[in-house]
């Protein structure tokens, strides 16, 4: 019986041995940074925050890496400290621009920094706004194309009112995100603008957005095409004070 | 230890025979064998087809046991109605990967012809071309969710090799293909007739024509989406345009078909064209009737064979002693079988001293599809009208837009002069007279589940012959449609005239109108005629789209609303996107106007009620992300088999 008691005692010690195998794979503790440009202008592209993203595939480890996206914030500017040391596909994704070019077999080691070039799909022009009685507004803008061959479908042109600094299609007052609100298009470029030139031939007017008294509002005019992501392009943000 | 090596020993001799025949599991040969094993093993898949039924779930599956949720539908989704605690939440499904249930097919398709000797001829057939049918069913509730999938038509061997295991996707349009073979076999070897609720000839033919209708509008219109990616590049999603012709082609074939077959257009009660149509969803025995399910409340209960569609969809307790009502159907597709009389040629609302008056003249389907304020419901003692009603107001003296469609800020819906309640049947005191602000059933001052907030309820499919005291739920047995002939005439409609237009064919699309001049026949409806010279519609969706052609999709929402099918109509023709872009429900709301009552000689009332168009009061919002034209491939599948990358576009 005794013998029996070791036996399991030893049978008892192997399963106590079992996991030995420590992972030592290193930790996530590479950081990559960068900005988004709009390769007409030169600056950094106009967007929201958070509505398109970098996306990276890890090529290194498999075949069909699951892709993380970096999100891209308002400024145009990404960054993210918890990556891991690979090697990565990198390609501007999601957003309201022409498909970007991919960067492939990029190697991140430590820290890097990648700046990327799109070109945007739309460009607002020309916004003007008006202060009105009863404190309403009225906004206006036009459109140009810088790629005007085979651009999708113009969809609709809408203002973004905000209360803070961050105005675009994730911060946004609902209140004006209505159909009242915006001018449905549905054309093509041809026959709402040059194609040749890119220059839109429309001005687009939004009448009577009632604002309150004492509020500081952050304005911006946005249009979208009908490609698979349907983002919206912006004009630079409008502060309007009401009296 | 020797005695216990000895006894462990002694263990091991103990079974000596183990390729023995389980009792109590029924071999192959018992099922494929006769008849008997054979029908027993198909009603099994039946069980278990991919219906959407009165019990689907778009979020949680087919055959959804939490039955209060049976208010959440696909009609929910599509913006046809307006829900409480549901909107566009299921358009990524629930993981559908049917092919446990394909390989039972697959097994009955590779093993039955081993016992064909067993069976008569025709026996044989269709047995072996309900399997092909039943296969083409899972394989079109894939494809309409996912694009492309594997196409897997043999009994697999899960000890094989892995490579042969990890099956590619093909592509959209080879899938819809082979559904279209399947069907054809289906179609030649089965008998012209089945016993209710199973496949015959012309139910497969039914199938046949509205998969082909799926495929060639999306070999049409899938373009016009801009859905890029690698899943579209390689064609798994997306079809290409020059194949519509062929499918199209296919539909209108397969609904030529059945059209010979013994099916007419439910008219047993033409004299009351609006009763007829209420009765067509509740009579068992009718002509339309291609493949219906049925119901039953002594089916045991894992086979989910009851269903609580009334206790889900009517106000409680007049209607309804369980539950409560939790979707209503809203104004835009109430709007959509004609207009309103809400107001006069100059604007004004209309005045009427009974809500009744308003639905009178309008299109019998109108009225079968919906039920209104002030009609009734229920027999004898039980007898109610639906009293909805939104509010008072003091005076009314403008036009219906002064109302602003019901925005608080517009002066005439001021708090001096709209009243608005909350708790129903709170009194208003106007000079010494109580009244009623709110109708019993909808709606109190910012809405409440179990009262409409869009001013109507749903009427088709509501079985109006059962007591109030058994709609509970799990109580409900109507038949749910899976085929009826008038989907197929709009299939064959639509199919019909996209020919026409494809190969710019005048008599084509003239026959489109003929099916739907049958349909809006028994509807009740006014005639309509075909168009030479229809309206340019194009900016609409940014696609070719002419008046002819939008009426005919305009009759299939009207004709089969609520039957589950306006959500992949919106698919294929790809303009959900459009449809359901910020779109927030209208309603329609009853006020009763104070300064108007008059009194009859003996004291009775004479009301002045008017009807104000308003959004729908929870502002609830439908968006269709685009992504949603396909579901996404489930992941625990990915990652089973990576040859399903690449995933659908923008997942």
């Amino acid at each position: 019986m005794r013998t029996l008691f070791l036996y399991t005692a030893l049978a008892g010690l192997f399963f106590l041995n079992a996991c030995a195998k420590t992972d030592n794979y290193d930790g996530p503790n590479a950081s990559m940074q960068g900005q988004v440009m709009d390769k007409v202008t030169k600056k950094p592209l106009l967007t929201g925050q958070g509505e398109f993203s970098i996306r990276l595939l890890e090529t290194s480890w498999s075949d069909n890496p699951a892709p993380q996206d970096l999100a891209v914030r308002q400024d145009g500017s990404y960054s993210n400290s918890k990556l891991f040391q690979a090697t990565y596909t990198l390609q501007p994704y999601g957003g309201p621009f022409w498909p970007a070019e991919k960067i492939e077999g990029f190697q991140l080691g430590a820290s890097a920094e990648q700046n990327f070039e799109v070109t945007p799909y739309l460009q607002i022009k020309n916004v003007k706004w008006t202060l009105k009685a009863e404190n309403k507004l009225d906004v206006s803008c036009s459109l140009t194309a810088p790629v005007t061959a085979g651009l999708p479908q113009v969809i609709e042109v809408r203002p973004f009112l905000s209360l803070t600094p961050y105005c675009g299609a994730g911060n946004r007052i609902d209140a004006y995100y209505k159909d009242e609100y915006r001018t449905l298009i549905n054309k093509n470029w041809s026959e709402i603008g040059d194609m040749q030139t890119g220059e839109g031939t429309e001005t687009y007017t939004i009448n009577d957005l009632p604002l309150k008294s004492g509020y500081t509002y952050y304005v911006r005019m946005g249009a979208k095409v009908r490609d698979t992501y349907e983002k919206f392009n912006y004009s630079e943000i409008e502060v309007i004070k009401v009296p | 230890m020797a005695i216990i090596g000895l006894f462990l020993c002694s263990g091991m001799q103990s079974c000596k025979k183990m390729d023995l025949d389980p009792l109590g599991v029924l071999g192959e040969d018992a099922l494929f064998g006769n008849e008997a094993g054979a029908r027993k093993y198909v009603a099994g898949m039946y069980s278990y087809l991919p219906i959407e039924d009165f019990v689907y779930h778009p979020e949680r599956g087919f055959r959804w046991d939490n039955y209060w949720q049976n208010s959440e539908t696909l009609a929910a989704m599509s913006g046809e109605m307006t829900g409480q605690f549901w909107g566009v939440a299921g358009a990524q499904g629930f993981g559908y990967w049917p092919y446990d249930r394909i390989r039972n097919v697959n097994t009955l398709i590779a093993g039955l012809p081993k016992y064909k000797a067993n069976y008569t001829e025709p026996g044989y057939n269709q047995i072996l071309g309900e399997a092909y049918f039943l296969r083409a069913f899972y394989y079109f509730a894939l494809v309409k969710r996912y694009g492309g999938i594997p196409i897997i038509t043999e009994v697999q061997d899960p000890t094989g090799d892995k490579e042969q295991l990890q099956v590619k996707r093909s592509k959209e349009s080879e899938v819809y293909r082979f559904i279209y073979q399947d069907l054809q076999q289906a179609m030649t070897l089965m008998a012209a007739t089945s016993e209710r609720g199973r496949a015959n000839k012309y139910v497969a033919a039914a199938l046949c024509s509205r998969a082909m209708l799926y495929a060639g509008s999306i070999a049409k219109y899938s373009g016009y989406s801009n859905l890029a990616g690698d899943a579209t590049d390689k064609e798994l999603v997306g079809i290409k345009r020059e194949e519509a012709e062929w499918f199209f082609k296919q539909a209108y074939d397969a609904a030529t078909l059945v059209l010979t077959g013994p099916y007419s257009l439910y008219n047993k009660n033409a004299q009351d064209k609006e009763l007829n149509y209420v009765n067509l969803f509740l009579d068992l025995d009718s002509p339309e009737d291609i493949l219906i399910k049925e119901y039953s409340l002594t089916a045991p209960h894992n086979n989910r064979l009851k269903h609580s569609y009334d206790a889900t969809h009517l106000p409680n307790p007049t209607f309804s002693s369980d539950n409560e009502s939790a979707a209503y159907p809203v104004l835009n597709i109430v709007e959509l079988f004609g207009e309103l009389p809400i107001t006069d040629a100059t604007g004004k609302p209309i005045r009427y001293s009974d809500r009744k008056q308003l639905y009178s003249e309008l299109e019998p389907r109108q009225r079968a599809t919906f039920y209104f304020s002030g009609m009734e419901l229920r027999e004898g003692a039980e007898r109610r009208a639906f009293d909805i009603q939104r509010g008072l107001y003091k005076t009314f003296p403008g036009k219906a837009a002064d109302a602003q469609m019901g925005s608080g800020t517009a002066a005439i819906n001021s708090e001096s002069n709209r009243i608005l309640a909350g708790p129903k049947n709170s009194l208003f005191d106007f000079n010494g007279t109580k009244i009623n602000i709110t109708g019993e059933h909808g709606m109190w001052k910012d809405g409440h589940a179990n009262n409409t907030r869009t001013g109507f309820y749903i009427r088709k499919y509501i079985n109006y012959k059962m007591s109030t005291k058994d709609v509970k739920l799990y109580n409900s047995t109507q038949p749910w449609k899976i085929f009826r002939l008038a989907e197929i005439m709009l299939n064959k409609a639509e199919a019909a005239y996209e020919l026409g237009l494809i190969k710019n064919d005048e008599t084509l699309k003239q026959e489109a109108f003929q099916y739907i001049a049958q349909i809006r026949d028994r509807a009740g409806a006014k005639p309509y005629h075909y168009n030479s010279a229809a309206a340019n519609l194009s900016g609409k969706y940014g696609y070719p789209l002419d008046g002819n052609l939008q009426f005919i999709r305009e009759e299939r929402e009207r004709e089969l609303c609520f039957e589950n099918h306006h959500w992949w109509d919106i698919r294929r023709w790809r303009i959900a996107d459009v449809e359901l872009n910020n779109f927030v429900p209208n309603s329609l709301m009853p006020y009763l106007v104070l300064d108007e009552l008059k009194y009859a000689p003996n004291g009775e009332r004479i009301n002045s009620f008017i009807f104000i168009r308003e959004k729908e009061p929870w502002n609830k919002t439908f968006n269709f992300e685009k992504k949603w034209y396909y579901e996404p491939i489930p992941g625990g599948e990915l990652n089973k088999n990576p040859n399903l990358y690449p995933q659908n576009p923008i997942y």
